[in-house]
């Protein structure tokens, strides 16, 4: 299979079908293809074959990365609401010297914005090596830089071989959600998977707030097929007896533990539908495992913690002698951007597979895998991924004397987050710290509340004892 | 019930819940004209105010509010 030649018969033999709705607002796959022809040319023309994709929630950005994938090219999604400093890293680091902005607004030293041409041309597929980067995404580091993530086309491919293998019997008719920020790797699935279909996709109204335009796209565009972060349910369930999807047949959760309570809820919503947890980080491309809830017997879990159930076609698991869920196979991102030496021992060859350690620890109990949370300080807020570190980076480059550690504690939200600083609080010190992490950090990565100590409780070892602090933040 | 009232009532749980005492309700105010009325808060403030005046708004009541002043016709007609 050749997903990129799936999409492009799609479009060539669907161009009056219905491609997407951005925001409420109807495109056909024949809108697709036009931008394709007045860009095609503007593809190929890149030098180094990477653009960066200042994302919009508009019709032409996701034109624009899906053009990027069948020209071939590299995109790398840039948040134009991202601190400078990200931006700059993320350009710097993935060698971008030309963009694509809807906008045409996006400015950068060195950086072309990529224009379609005055005539149309016919496009077609362009020939690749798959071993080509398909995208980057920059996730938290523990370095105070964010970490670029290369997904290879073959990477790509062998995911939706796996997505394929989950035997969905998706066909044209089906509308898939997408409710991801473009720089999260489940929006890809979300737009890539419908297109080898010649299904439709459909995004989230963004006049609304978040819940209700969940529920407003769920219901309004009559979605069959579902991927959402678990705490879209807690969002929702306020108003659990309100809810009525009749069109809805398939849930999956991923990005975040999905608990067992979470399902019992949307189970009761949207009874006698298939509901799978779906399991993997970035750097094995979407997600690699699949669970599917039972219909009638007890819910498969660990702790509260539903279970992620077995490989997808492609992926290979393991579990080290540490207790380390171990991912293998075509899934497996070929390694970081300009990895450092700790960064490049996360992969491994065994038996000619290449691995990656995933950070999470994990049992198999009939041949079914569990996750029990992560070996290090890496949490997910709203699904985002963050690195501890780089927030305590953040406030060490702000005030670097202040001894500083940062906790995550399970709040009336979410996973929310908590900085601890070893100095007096006052007015001034607390202004300057948060404004100068919104200018250092994305939006998630700012913490909740920052807390002024006297000293740090410290652990048996001498150690900032963070249980401790988590304690007194419950409290 | 008298708008003027519930917007008087409305300017106590606003300028709470989105820490702005001086907030002015009119009726076309809505998210993007304050700044601290986001998701989080947004759904804070409809269960305020739902607790404040004993009502239960529906999932596609809140879909169609597009402002302060379709949130006041909501309210006198839960009371009415």
């Amino acid at each position: 299979m050749d997903f990129r030649e799936l999409i492009a018969t799609n479009i060539h033999n669907n161009l009056d079908a219905l491609c997407c709705t951005i925001s409420g607002e109807p495109y056909t796959y024949n809108d697709l293809n036009q931008f394709l022809e007045i860009h095609c040319q503007s593809f190929d023309n890149i030098s180094n074959s990477r653009i960066g994709i200042i994302i919009r929630n508009d019709f032409n950005t996701y034109a624009a990365i899906i053009s990027s994938i069948l020209n071939g090219v590299t995109f790398v999604p840039i948040n134009p609401n991202y601190p400078e400093q990200r931006i700059t890293d993320i350009i710097k680091a993935s060698e971008i010297n030309t963009c694509y902005d809807s906008f045409n607004s996006f400015r950068f030293e060195d950086v072309n914005l990529l224009n379609g041409n005055e005539k149309n041309e016919i496009w077609r597929l362009k020939t690749i090596d798959y071993s080509r980067f398909c995208y980057i995404l920059f996730t938290s580091g523990t370095t105070g830089k964010p970490k670029g993530v290369p997904i290879s086309y073959s990477n790509i491919n062998a995911f939706l071989i796996g997505f394929q293998n989950l035997g969905y019997n998706i066909t044209s008719e089906d509308r898939f959600l997408q409710m991801f920020e473009l720089t999260f790797d489940l929006s890809v699935v979300s737009y890539i998977a419908p297109l080898m279909y010649g299904a439709s996709f459909h995004t989230l109204d963004t006049s609304m707030v978040k819940p209700l335009a969940l529920y407003d796209a769920l219901d309004s565009q009559k979605i069959t097929i579902a991927l959402m972060v678990p705490s879209a349910i807690d969002m929702l369930m306020p108003y659990a007896e309100d809810i009525e999807l009749p069109h809805l047949r398939l849930t999956q959760f991923c990005g975040e533990a999905l608990k067992k309570r979470q399902v019992e809820l949307w189970n009761n919503c949207i009874p006698n539908t298939q509901i799978d947890n779906v399991y993997g980080p970035t750097e094995a491309t979407i997600y690699c495992t699949r669970y599917t809830i039972p219909q009638n017997n007890g819910i498969l879990h660990h702790n509260g913690i539903v279970c992620i159930g077995k490989a997808m076609s492609e992926t290979v698991l393991e579990i080290s002698v540490e207790g380390e869920l171990c991912l293998g196979g075509g899934q497996v991102s070929p390694g970081y951007l300009h990895a450092t030496d700790e960064q490049k021992s996360k992969f491994y060859l065994k038996n000619n597979i290449h691995f990656y350690y995933s950070g999470d620890n994990a049992s198999i109990d009939n041949n079914l895998f569990y996750c029990h949370g992560r070996i290090d300080d890496q949490v997910k807020i709203q699904g985002f991924r963050v690195e501890l570190a780089e927030l305590e980076f953040a406030c060490n480059s702000i005030f670097p004397t202040l001894e500083n550690t940062a906790i995550a504690v399970d709040g009336n939200n979410g996973t929310e987050l908590h900085l601890f600083v070893k100095t007096h609080y006052n007015e001034n010190t607390q202004s300057k710290l948060q404004h100068n992490i919104k200018q250092l950090l994305p939006w998630y990565m700012v913490p909740h509340k920052i807390h002024w100590v006297d000293n740090f409780p410290l652990n048996v070892n001498g150690k900032i004892d963070k249980n401790k602090l988590k304690q007194q933040v419950s409290n | 019930m008298d708008r003027e009232q519930i917007k008087t009532e409305l300017k106590g749980i606003f300028a709470e819940v989105f820490a702005t005492p001086e907030i002015e309700i009119t009726d076309d105010l809505n998210a993007e004209k304050v700044d601290r009325w986001d998701s989080l808060t947004h759904l804070n403030m409809i269960s305020e105010v739902e607790s404040f005046y004993s009502i239960k708004f529906k999932l596609k009541e809140l879909i169609g509010m597009k402002n302060v002043g379709d949130m006041i016709d909501l309210i006198i007609s839960k009371k009415a």
